[in-house]
């Protein structure tokens, strides 16, 4: 008998709070989406956090739940890890794979890597008008990078009409975003009148932004420029410091230039240019 | 007796002349790789810097080891003469990017990791073939063997072996087909897509 009383009392007291749940579930719910919300951030910045130290397992652990919910900028982290074979066996697939969903949900970095994956035929079977598309995205949220692509796509006539004016367009957009190998490429085309009417004075202004910022080739032509006179005044000092810093960066063209150049300067002139290398030198350490 | 003697001593002279040259090779390709290795190993600890910052750290210790002009040239094989000047000049830039880029990404973020110089042996007439073996913490060791070659006075490396995998080797058959389906342009253009990719970021977007 009594033992049948403390089943029924057991009874009671859950029905008793059965009754009262309904706020508390009420309660734990919303619990449940904010937490939910809150460890998505804490997620991100534990992976980021393992990524930057190298343990590229930890960072996977931790993004890979967030890419499934699908959060973006987890799911380009991961395409990375994937493309790069860090804490995974490289799996190009899986790459293209987790940069799709991305690139779908508007990362823009996601559409670049997904656009040049189809251009190299990688994880995906090579498909350049895809391509052009997702790099056409992904310039329109601004991506230097991806407008640099599409000149280029345009200058080689790669899932387009090959078009210089259109490449042109595209590149200097990229040029004036910043983008180095675009500067570089402006100044060429600038200095060859491709794509432009030809002014060596804009080749040498592109030239020189990414000189200055430490692009070798682009060293080297500014170099050549100082060193025909052509778009500035002739300087040979200033064409054999700017060459000695493209060879310094083992640019083979600089180091033939470099030696045809020092073959017709005084040894005052070699001197003053060694000086501003220095300079330079000391400058960037 | 005597002339016996003194044959079998010049003989004797000679082979350990020999290989005393050969081993004092080997010994230098080795104290060559293991200084890289000690180098590269440094670098991936100084957790003071920023991921990114390690890479290019790395970066620059590999673009003075890897002779990526001679790499790149044996990789393109027969098609090296076929291309125009532009051509190769571009090539070996791209190429250059890629196989640093390439190699800094996927051994430069690695941290705790140690590099052991497990032997060294005389592969050919020029070339030393560097055993190492690369201790992960988490097990995966890896196995590499660095083929040197002393080119303008200085070792440097031509060819790594993964897994004895040649990468060289690899690279060649896989930049041939390419080549024979889209021609030379078509592989500058894989080159220029591979090496033109973003990397992780924090940023949100």
């Amino acid at each position: 008998m009594k033992l049948f009383g403390i089943f029924r009392r057991r009874a009671t007291t859950t029905i008793q709070s059965k009754a009262g749940l309904a706020p508390l579930l009420g309660l734990l719910a919303i619990m449940a989406i904010s937490f939910a919300v809150t460890p998505l951030r804490a997620g991100f910045e534990e992976g980021w956090d393992a990524y930057q130290r190298g343990d590229f397992t930890t960072a996977i652990n931790e993004w890979k739940p967030l890419a499934t919910a699908g959060d973006t900028r987890a799911q380009f982290n991961l395409g990375v890890l994937f493309d790069q074979g860090k804490g995974v066996p490289l799996n190009r697939i899986a790459a293209v794979h987790w940069w799709r969903k991305a690139a779908e949900g508007g990362f823009a970095s996601a559409q670049h890597n997904l656009a040049n994956s189809l251009i190299a035929g990688d994880g995906v079977a090579q498909d350049y008008g895809a391509a052009i598309d997702w790099l056409k995205q992904a310039s329109s949220l601004g991506l230097a990078r991806s407008k640099y692509t599409l000149g280029k796509m345009y200058a080689f006539g790669l899932g387009v009409e090959a078009d210089k004016t259109l490449s042109m367009r595209w590149i200097v957009e990229a040029a004036e975003a910043g983008n180095l190998a675009a500067q570089y490429n402006a100044a060429k085309m600038y200095r060859d009148g491709d794509g432009v009417a030809q002014d060596y004075r804009e080749a040498v202004k592109w030239y020189r932004l990414a000189a200055e910022a430490g692009y070798g080739k682009a060293q080297a032509g500014l170099a050549q420029r100082y060193a025909a006179g052509e778009g500035i005044g002739k300087d040979l000092v200033q064409a054999l410091m700017w060459t000695t810093l493209a060879a310094n960066q083992g640019l083979g063209r600089a180091v033939t230039a470099r030696e045809d150049l020092l073959a017709t300067m005084s040894s005052d002139e070699i001197a003053a240019a060694d000086g501003l290398v220095k300079i330079r030198a000391a400058a960037a350490d | 007796m005597p002339v016996r003697r003194l044959l079998i001593m010049v003989i004797v002279a000679a082979v350990v002349g020999v290989t005393g040259i050969a081993r004092a090779t080997v010994n230098d390709a080795a104290n060559f790789i293991n200084q890289l290795g000690n180098q590269a190993i440094s670098t991936l600890r100084a957790t003071d810097l920023t991921l990114s910052q390690r890479e290019a750290q790395f970066r620059k210790l590999l673009s003075r080891g890897f002779d990526l002009h001679f790499i790149g040239r044996f990789v393109l094989g027969r098609y090296w003469r076929r291309a125009t000047p532009e051509q190769q000049n571009d090539y070996i830039a791209l190429y250059g990017e890629y196989l640093l880029q390439t190699y800094s990404s996927r051994l430069g973020g690695y941290s705790g990791e140690t590099l052991i110089v497990t032997g060294a042996r005389q592969a050919s007439e020029k070339d030393i073939v560097v055993s190492t073996k690369l201790d992960r913490p988490n097990g995966l060791d890896i196995a590499a063997d660095w083929r040197v070659r002393v080119i303008d006075g200085r070792y440097r490396i031509i060819d790594v072996a993964i897994e004895g995998i040649s990468m060289a080797f690899t690279q060649r058959s896989d930049f041939a087909s390419v080549i024979r389906r889209d021609g030379m342009e078509g592989l500058l253009t894989v080159l220029r897509a591979r090496t033109t990719k973003i990397s992780a970021t924090a940023s949100i977007n």
